[in-house]
């Protein structure tokens, strides 16, 4: 039987090869995946608790307060603390470019570089700047600023260097200004330190050292390990490590199931030869056990194999990807060849189970291409597993976003169902969108559209790793246009004020209100207050505006009961639906805020508005006593041109460096960046899929025009041109590329709708489609295609009419070469005697025997 | 007419050369319906392949008409055969996902021309494929799918048929209709088809059959009866 397998793998060497290539790139891309998954986890990690580094203990003081100076000479002496760092941190603004002042904070420079949480990219010395302010306002080493140190006094400070910081939220956006500790404290008059660093002495453990820093029992202060600490800082500023781990799981299934698409279908295509194969084995006394035992030999050291060669693949590309640096973990490489070799034994065993169901000789005689099996068996299997996700998907979107899990599980279901129905579509999908063509093209088109359409169990399969990738970018793009136009449909209904002017200490000055009052330009120029407060024991963000704010430019969305309250002052307060929700009252209900009762009289949408709380401009003067606006909101007379009224703005606020200035339009830009961004990232890992899909999509053409030799031959002697082959198959692979765009496009639209949906809950406006982009996936798919069509399509000219005709792989109504030679070769081997003088050019026929 | 002169065609370099055609000189008349036969190695293959232009000669000349072929690039060669080729194979070759019709027009259609519909009638009619033009390959018998291939080797009218082994996959009966078309094509539409065969009987249905071995061109017989092939290939050992 080994004779049988080895001279099989000889006489297919080539489509083994094909085949052999699917499994590596499959499990290249796997591998790739989850390589760059650990690092971007890793990355991602060492960033978000940058603050961490080194760190072996930590001591914190209770929130809000600060720990004493003399708290680091006690943790310094400590036995087992190798050396410890006292973190101080005070606001100080500087002045930008503009000349406005920038929200920024200073901290220490840490006398011991194992804490440093930041990356010296330029200079170097002891006054640092963060990288991303300096860019802003084009500071470099060498460049003198102004900051605004405590009681407003304005200071220069010449930048000395220039850093990375890790992410943090202690930065939260504004400047970040590096100092000896002496100068934080002389700039901001910060007073203590709001975190004590240690590093423990070799020998001594983390858990040990933090046990010795909390038998000092220093008062308001906690301790903890320093592993415990970035875990904390990594749950506070990347919003949970279990939320990315989760993320970038879900991009390494996508992959993992692209890929067995991709393995599974190259192996498909082998099937008719297989089946004859191995129903003409049967046929001269085979068992099934043997026939199984040799497939399954074969396709282990195949599947072993090219995993082997993708994990080395994998691994290469993300060093390329990382530039360099690259860490397998052996949990990883294991999963990908067990990975790799499961699916191609499942894939090879498939159509060998089906031959070895069907009788010997009628396997023989069976035809191969254009049939699809299992009408009935698809139709009952996808028809209530498709109505199943679209149940689930409906039920998903009243709930909001709790609904979203059983948006994504009915999506998953919805998908299954349109595998099993695949090919059933695949081929009027493929007479629909060809019809067009076809019809401008002539016939080179048509006999592109008929082979798109001639097997399509193979153009499913094909097209569908593809729909993947299409469907995922463009149901992210469809949600995120969705999130983005929602929130700024939210914020000029709800909130349309022009400018917000802002001041980081104190409040804005009276002047500043009145000259904005008394211009032409402003329509309306609102005070509002804002302070930390006691809600029920919850620190939370307290929020009042002048009553005439209510119905010009401060109007949020209720959810329930009514604002006028509020508004006129009548002892009510408004709370976020998150909040009421967590404090378990509603509308009628009773809060305290710092000591004194507010009836609950309505909730409002958290979409916005960032405060949790909103009293009336009356009652807050009652519980914080009077004080400055701490923002002003600007609204400009309808008509005035944008330039006018910032000029306006600007000269109200000259005097007043340390006031901010925000545009509506700015902030708009801002929040498109960040939501782009998003976008980007996310298009970056799907577009890793809609490679592998590609390379699938060379791989079946590939296959598919070995198979074809000798039509392709043939066309070209009844007078197709070289240069008209490559078009007709070029023009195959492009519809293949639309049909798994279309697909695509019409999924992601569809669970983009609904996650849109989920999203917006029953208020907000439509969900937003992003066309062009759409557009843009459609068109990046069929010019993919197209580039993964130029080797086949070269291959397929290649071959000289002659060669082609005398072809033996063509598994046509006349082909039955490929086997005759495998089962000669084979024969030969055993019974020498039976090929003597038969013809060794011309195969003999498998259909007159 | 078709001249071949002086066509020579060896395969492969230096001591493993091979020559599949040594010096062949022969014409063909329009209007004739030739046979060349020869045993295996005789070298009919290649000579017919290159007389249709499917193959390039090592040296000698090739006349299609007035066309001289054997100098021609690729693309014009496949736009020479396109027009004034027509090809029937052994094993039929026609393209298994198009209809009987489409495959009958498809050489037409490549060239991005119509057939005329009375002669796309006259050669249906003529082939009895009337009620047969809406079924794939797969629905016709080998003799049905034979006669799809002649048809579609006349719609253009070629200056020359070349038919290769036409009724080797046929029983006897379907191999005989087919060549009592393919003389009727040449008494009644004036059609040249030159066909290489290794069967006598099939041979007997041409007005004239050019014996080759070994490259070279051994002798001919004129209107041959069966029995006067058979003495030929005996006396050609062939």
């Amino acid at each position: 039987m080994l004779t049988v397998t080895l001279a099989g793998l000889r006489a297919r060497w080539r489509r083994l090869l094909l085949s052999a290539a699917a499994v590596a790139l499959g499990v290249a891309f796997v591998a790739g995946t989850l390589i760059n998954t650990a690092m971007v986890h890793a990355s991602y990690y060492s960033q978000f608790a940058a603050q961490a580094r080194n760190v072996d203990a930590a001591v914190e003081p209770a929130s809000g307060a600060r720990l004493p100076l003399s708290d680091l000479g006690a943790v310094r002496a400590v036995p087992g603390v190798a050396s410890a760092e006292g973190r101080m941190q005070g606001s100080l603004p500087i002045v930008g470019a503009n000349g406005r002042a920038y929200a920024g904070v200073a901290e220490d420079l840490p006398a011991d570089p194992r804490f440093r949480d930041y990356t010296v990219l330029s200079g170097g010395g002891s006054v640092l700047l963060d990288e991303d302010t300096a860019a802003l306002n084009h500071v470099s080493a060498g460049t003198r600023i102004s900051v605004i140190g405590k009681n407003g006094r304005t200071r220069r400070l010449e930048v000395t260097g220039i850093v990375e910081m890790g992410i943090s939220n202690a930065a939260a956006g504004g400047s970040v200004l590096i100092l000896p500790a002496a100068t934080v404290r002389t700039l901001t008059g910060a007073d203590g330190y709001r975190q004590i660093d240690a590093a423990a002495a070799p020998g001594v453990s983390q858990s040990a050292l933090a046990a010795r820093l909390a038998g000092l029992r220093l008062t308001r202060a906690s301790v903890m390990t320093g592993g415990h600490l970035a875990a904390m800082l990594a749950e506070q500023n990347a919003g949970g490590e279990g939320l990315l781990s989760t993320g970038l799981l879900i991009f390494a299934l996508v992959s993992l199931l692209v890929a067995a698409l991709v393995i599974y279908n190259s192996f498909r295509t082998l099937l008719a030869g297989r089946l004859r194969e191995v129903a003409l084995l049967r046929c001269v006394g085979a068992s099934r056990r043997q026939v199984m035992a040799g497939i399954l030999t074969e396709s282990m050291v195949l599947g072993l194999a090219a995993s082997i060669g993708g994990l080395a693949l994998g691994t290469l590309l993300a060093a390329v990807l990382n530039s360099g640096s690259v860490s397998l973990t052996p949990s990883t490489a294991a999963l990908c060849l067990a990975a790799g070799t499961a699916v191609t034994v499942g894939a090879a065993l498939l159509p060998a189970l089906a031959a070895s169901r069907t009788a010997p000789v009628a396997a023989l005689t069976m035809p191969h291409e254009g049939k699809v099996g299992g009408l009935k068996p698809r139709i009952i299997l996808a028809v209530p597993l498709g109505a199943a996700g679209l149940v689930l998907t409906a039920a998903g979107i009243p709930r909001g976003l709790s609904g979203l899990f059983m948006i994504a599980a009915g999506g998953t279901i919805f998908f299954l169902s349109f595998l099993v129905i695949g090919p059933l579509v695949a081929g009027p999908l493929a007479a629909g969108l060809g019809w067009l063509p076809s019809r401008l093209f002539g016939v080179r088109m048509r006999l592109a559209t008929v082979g798109a359409r001639r097997n399509p169990s193979r153009t499913a399969a094909t097209t569908v790793a593809l729909t993947i990738g299409i469907g995922l970018m463009t149901l992210f793009a469809v949600v995120l246009s969705t999130a983005t136009q929602f929130a700024a449909h939210e914020a000029n209904r709800h909130f349309p004020a022009d400018y917000l002017l802002s001041v980081n200490r104190g409040g804005i000055p009276e002047p500043v209100v009145t000259s904005l009052r008394d211009n032409s330009r402003i329509a309306v120029a609102v005070g509002i207050r804002q302070s930390a407060v006691s809600l029920d024991g919850h620190q939370v963000q307290l929020l009042a505006a002048e009553p005439v704010a209510y119905r010009s430019v401060f109007m949020p969305l209720v959810y329930s009961g009514s604002l006028s309250a509020v508004e006129t002052g009548t002892g009510g307060i408004a709370l976020s639906a998150i909040e009421a929700s967590g404090l378990h009252v509603t509308v009628g209900g009773t809060v305290s805020v710092n000591g004194h009762p507010f009836v609950v009289d309505a909730t409002f949408s958290d979409g916005v508005l960032d405060e949790t709380a909103v009293t009336s401009w009356a009652d807050f003067t009652k519980v914080l006593g009077p004080g400055e606006d701490t923002e002003i909101a600007v609204k400009t007379r309808p008509g005035v041109p944008a330039a006018a009224a910032a000029s306006a703005v600007d000269a109200a606020v000259a005097d007043y460096p340390l006031i901010d200035i925000t545009s509506e339009a700015s902030l708009r830009a801002h929040m498109l960046s960040s939501i782009q961004k998003l976008s980007t990232l996310l298009d970056g890992l799907l577009a890793t899929s809609i490679v592998i899909a590609l390379f699938g999509m060379t791989n079946t053409l590939s296959l598919s025009v070995l198979e074809r030799t000798r039509e392709s031959a043939l066309l070209r002697a009844l007078g197709l041109t070289r240069r008209g082959l490559r078009w007709m198959i070029s023009a195959e692979a492009m519809l293949l590329g639309l049909m798994g765009a279309v697909a695509g496009v019409t999924f992601g639209i569809g669970f983009g709708w609904a996650t849109g949906r989920a999203f917006l809950r029953t208020d907000g406006g439509p969900v937003s489609y992003p066309v062009l982009q759409i557009v843009g996936y459609i068109a990046l798919a069929a010019v993919a295609a197209l580039l993964a069509s130029v080797i086949p399509a070269r291959r397929a000219a290649r071959l000289t009419v002659i060669d082609g005709l005398a072809a033996d792989l063509s598994i046509g109504q006349a082909g039955c070469g490929e086997l005759a030679n495998c089962a000669r070769s084979t024969w030969r081997r055993t019974f020498p005697d039976a090929f003597r003088g038969s013809s060794s050019r011309k195969p003999m026929c498998l259909g007159h025997l | 007419m078709l001249i071949a002169k002086d066509l020579t065609k060896t395969y492969g370099q230096g001591l493993n050369a091979v020559r599949a055609l040594d010096r062949v000189t022969i014409g063909f008349d329009t209007g004739a319906f030739a046979a060349i036969m020869g045993p295996s190695g005789s070298g009919k293959s290649t000579l017919m392949h290159c007389l249709a232009g499917l193959d390039t000669v090592t040296s000698g000349s090739v006349l299609v008409g007035d066309t001289p072929i054997s100098g021609l690039a690729d693309r014009e060669l496949t736009l020479f055969r396109r027009d004034h080729v027509g090809f029937i194979f052994q094993s039929f070759n026609l393209l298994p996902a198009l209809t009987a019709e489409q495959n009958i027009r498809l050489p037409l259609e490549l060239a991005g021309r119509h057939p005329d519909p009375r002669w796309f009638q006259e050669v249906v009619g003529v082939l009895g494929l009337g009620d047969r033009l809406g079924h794939r390959p797969s629905e016709l018998s080998g003799g049905q799918q034979q006669r799809v291939a002649c048809a579609r080797a006349l719609m253009s009218r070629p200056d020359v048929i070349f038919a290769d082994e036409p009724t080797g996959n046929l029983d006897s009966r379907s191999g005989a209709e087919v060549l009592t078309f393919l003389r009727h094509s040449v008494r009644e539409f004036g059609q040249t088809v030159i066909m290489v065969t290794h069967d006598p009987v099939a041979a007997s249905y041409a007005e004239r059959v050019v014996f080759l071995a070994d490259g070279q061109v051994l002798g001919e017989l004129l209107s041959p009866t069966v029995a006067q092939v058979l003495d030929a290939l005996k006396v050609h050992e062939c």
